[in-house]
């Protein structure tokens, strides 16, 4: 973080490494690749989401995609950089998505965008970050529900979200976005 | 342990390198984007790095790992090593 009041000059030009990685990765790396495997194989298209992976050892082989490892690479970036991270995904990079001011080229780009809200509940929750400073999650399910629903795409990604968030919707709130998962697939 | 110590104030220019290849991806091959983003990986979650972020000690306190950067007394029995690593480095 750069810091305006440091004598040293180095401190005051420090580039803010963290938020511009996370912005760089999740429009470049982070969009799935292999998501025609999805369709085309589905019992076989496996990802960090689903399957938990993690990277214990450096992983060459092609199951390891770029995406998988952007994803633990954003994941931890916030973990460890959450003071300035989570302000800048919440009130810049998904309120801009919200607002339509942040162009993206796909909608798999916008899945990806969106997969960091899971991350954040996985981290809010291990946390335990207060109710009153979490991420608005029923903003962003409401928000796949009412526009983005129509794609399958966004259906997956919406029940992703749901599950990395089990624990911290109220429960009443968790029964209706849960019902409409059964009621409409 | 002076190795972890100049790494340390040689980080900055390490981390530098990785950012620009992550960021000139068109220049690069699959495996040299995968190598990069695993390495800046390996950076984030190193001890070293996170030195300067309080919350972070705590962290690792609780796992039962107290690095060298981290505990005062441990650090001053080093600042011989860190002055020459600084020195070297400027």
């Amino acid at each position: 973080m750069p810091d305006p009041n440091s004598k040293d000059e180095e401190e005051q030009n420090r580039q803010d490494g963290a938020r511009q990685l996370i912005q760089l990765l999740f429009q470049k790396y982070l969009p799935l690749q292999n998501v025609e495997q999805w369709k085309e194989e589905p019992e076989s298209f496996i990802e960090q989401e689903d399957d938990n992976y993690l990277m214990l050892e450096y992983d060459m082989d092609a199951e390891m995609t770029l995406s998988l490892l952007s994803f633990q690479l954003i994941d931890k970036l916030i973990e460890k950089f959450y003071t300035t991270t989570f302000p800048f995904i919440q009130n810049t990079l998904l309120q801009s998505y919200f607002t339509g001011n942040l162009k993206l080229q796909s909608e798999l780009e916008e899945d990806a965008l969106l997969s960091i809200v899971c991350m954040l509940g996985k981290i809010q929750k291990d946390n335990k970050t207060p109710k009153d400073q979490q991420l608005d999650v029923c903003f962003v399910l409401d928000m796949i529900k009412q526009s983005k629903w129509d794609n399958i795409l966004f259906q997956r990604r919406y029940i992703h979200i749901l599950l990395q968030w089990v624990k911290l919707i109220p429960k009443s709130k968790f029964v209706h976005y849960y019902n409409f998962v059964l009621e409409n697939l | 342990m002076s190795e972890a110590l100049l790494f340390h104030k040689n980080l900055g220019e390490y981390i530098h390198t990785i950012a620009q290849i992550i960021f000139r991806d068109e220049l690069h091959i699959t495996k040299v984007k995968k190598l990069v983003i695993f390495s800046m990986y390996q950076i984030v979650t190193t001890t070293i790095y996170n030195q300067g972020n309080q919350d972070q000690c705590a962290n690792q306190n609780r796992d039962g790992r107290i690095g060298l950067l981290i505990s005062p007394m441990k650090f001053k029995n080093f600042e011989p090593q860190l002055a020459e690593a600084s020195k070297q480095y400027r």
